[in-house]
């Protein structure tokens, strides 16, 4: 009895220690960890919102606008059955036109893929600009997380608004994987399984998420568009 | 039927073992003979589908006292006291199922599939029947996994190979023709 | 350095290379080199968590009863990786990103374990500390090694850098058949020199 209590008492005391060491580095790196992320969506949101190498939207309105949002937890606002957007939306009014930049989820290969995307409403049409897909850290690597490339995430914008409509896609599952990139993207197909071979988990939960928020644009924010 | 989906994209499309490289070490080291191999594959989808629940009730608690970042060493002690468990009561309840499985359970522990799945679930906040499923599914995969290779190298014993190549070489290229194999499945399960 | 220190620094480098002639931590190994930075940032993960692991354990080893021994390194283990995640996440969030599921996955890399076990509870901590560094760096080496020939191969880069470029590539090495063939041939490569300097000693 008295060793079980013994070997029960190291136990606990090594456990213990090891709980509170990382409770304080926790602590110490708990800021670092929240600015990092941060700026990781933050320099999402500049990318998105930039037009051959000029920002749409003044830096100060950006940062305004982040400020605002900064405290409030994320909501699942908005859900299709295969992806769905998060808070916070943030809205620009510009002269002339609307942009919205909006964040959304897929599922991919081994969790989230999430998206963050910019839409300009004009002249009753919303366009897809860009995107940036700022979470994949569960996709292979060498497959699905090639999405962190430049070139792959190219070919899921600008989507006008008539593609949009039409059900943004892969090329593999719209059976269009003969298409040039820009072609396809008229007709809302992302011509992906040339630059990302072998992996179409990944791009398909971008290509969900961008469909759900185009479908949240049209029925909760924007209704006056044909 | 999404569950029937995920057990399915976790036993073949992505294949815990040829395209997550989870479990290798195991997949490796215990693949010389198809009987063992088979004990094996089954005793790790035992402490899979069990440790996986476990640490899918941990996770919740851990996230609603604000916890997460006990996640890993929890989980690891949660598999860790489990597979033990598991050692102490087959050796007194049924001594002939630990003949056969016993001797694989102290090296379940460090599989790192068992902590891959348990920390997989948690990050695609599957629900707890997803998440056996997603468990079964890894540990029959790997059981797949486990029963062909070991099949195949069974066979590569009889040959005369260059020297270089003999054992783990060889064990690898074949490991990657599978790989190769296997990735004929991808794409066939939408999500 | 004393000739045993220097040994056991630059055992984890060829003789026992953790990788190639002991085949352990393959998972990460296959996983994450993908290319050249990947690789190198998975080696110095582990590093740094298998010399802080094997420099305490050594320490204590003297106080630990035998029977709880096992779950004590894995406690030990595990927080030292919890550690290093959330110093990742703070300071080299794209590397973290990259690497992902593969750092908490540092807790059951067996070289880990391996040499808590085999080393670390038996000998002191100044040689502890060199063999955690020494075979961490052998990891790293052949993680990296692995990593630059898939991303050369596979994506006409190194290190990010374009060597070639699209002139000549073998997609398939970034995928996964390419990490089990690459590792394969490497593994028979170091097999063929093993074999090579035993005859010569052989011969002498």
């Amino acid at each position: 009895m008295k060793e079980i209590l013994k070997t029960g008492m190291t136990l606990m005391i090594f456990t213990l220690v090891a709980g509170l060491a990382l409770g304080l580095i926790f602590k110490v790196t708990e800021q670092p960890i929240k600015n990092a992320e941060l700026q990781n969506i933050l320099n999402a949101i500049e990318f998105v919102l930039t037009d051959n190498g000029k920002l749409m939207v003044e830096k100060s309105l950006i940062n305004e606008k982040i400020n605002e949002t900064i405290n409030d937890t994320e909501k699942e606002i908005f859900k299709t059955d295969k992806a769905a957007v998060l808070s916070p939306v943030l809205e620009f009014k510009l002269d002339g036109k609307t942009i919205y930049v909006l964040k959304a989820y897929g599922i991919g290969y081994g969790g989230k893929v999430v998206t963050v995307a910019s839409f300009i409403i004009q002249n009753g049409r919303i366009d897809l600009h860009a995107i940036k897909v700022i979470e994949y850290s569960q996709e292979t690597p060498g497959l699905g997380a090639k999405i962190a490339e430049e070139k792959s995430q190219q070919r899921f914008y600008p989507i006008p608004y008539e593609g949009l409509k039409n059900g943004v896609k892969v090329d593999k599952d719209a059976g269009k994987s003969n298409l040039e990139p820009e072609e396809a993207k008229k007709i809302g197909v992302v011509k992906i399984s040339d630059v990302m071979t072998g992996a179409t988990i990944t791009p398909r939960a971008v290509a969900n998420s961008i469909q759900a928020m185009f479908k949240y644009l049209r029925t909760e924010v924007v209704k006056d568009v044909q | 039927m999404k569950i029937f989906l995920i057990l399915l994209s976790a036993m073949l499309v992505n294949n815990y073992v040829f395209n997550r490289f989870l479990g290798i070490c195991p997949f490796l080291g215990v693949s010389k003979k198809t009987d063992t191999a088979v004990g094996m594959g089954l005793a790790v989808t035992f402490v899979l589908v069990m440790s996986s629940t476990i640490s899918w009730l941990i996770d919740r608690l851990l996230i609603s006292i604000g916890l997460e970042f006990l996640r890993t060493i929890a989980f690891i002690l949660v598999i860790a006291s489990f597979v033990q468990f598991v050692e102490l009561f087959l050796k007194k309840n049924n001594p002939n199922l630990y003949e056969s499985l016993g001797i694989f359970l102290p090296l379940i522990t460090t599989n790192c599939i068992i902590l891959g799945v348990a920390i997989i679930n948690s990050m695609s906040n599957y629900n707890l029947l997803e998440a056996i499923f997603n468990a079964l599914g890894a540990g029959l995969g790997f059981l797949l996994a486990l029963i062909i290779f070991s099949a195949i190298r069974e066979k590569l014993e009889l040959y005369d190979l260059p020297k270089p190549f003999e054992g783990l070489p060889i064990a690898l290229i074949v490991a990657s023709l599978l790989s190769l194999a296997f990735m004929g499945f991808q794409g066939m399960i939408k999500l | 350095m004393s000739s045993r220190s220097w040994k056991e620094f630059s055992k984890g480098f060829v003789l026992e290379n953790p990788t190639f002639v002991q085949a352990l931590g393959m998972c990460p190994t296959l996983a994450t080199t993908t290319n050249a930075k990947n690789g190198f940032g998975m080696g110095l993960a582990a590093t740094a968590v298998l010399v802080m692991s094997n420099v305490v354990i050594s320490l204590i080893r003297k106080t630990v009863p035998e029977k709880i021994r096992i779950p004590i390194f894995i406690t030990i283990i595990a927080s030292f990786v919890t550690i290093v995640d959330l110093l990742m996440h703070a300071y080299v969030y794209d590397l973290w990103k990259t690497l992902g599921l593969f750092i908490p996955l540092i807790v059951v890399n067996c070289i880990i374990m391996g040499r808590a076990e085999a080393f670390a509870s038996k000998n002191n901590v100044w040689h502890s500390f060199l063999d955690g560094l020494g075979m961490g760096l052998g990891f790293t080496a052949s993680l990296t090694l692995l990593g630059s020939i898939r991303e050369l191969l596979g994506n006409g880069t190194l290190f990010d850098i374009t060597i070639w470029g699209k002139a000549f590539n073998v997609f398939i090495m970034i995928l996964p058949p390419g990490a089990y063939l690459t590792l394969g041939l490497l593994a028979a490569l170091f097999a063929f020199i093993g074999m090579k300097r035993k005859e010569r000693g052989n011969n002498k």
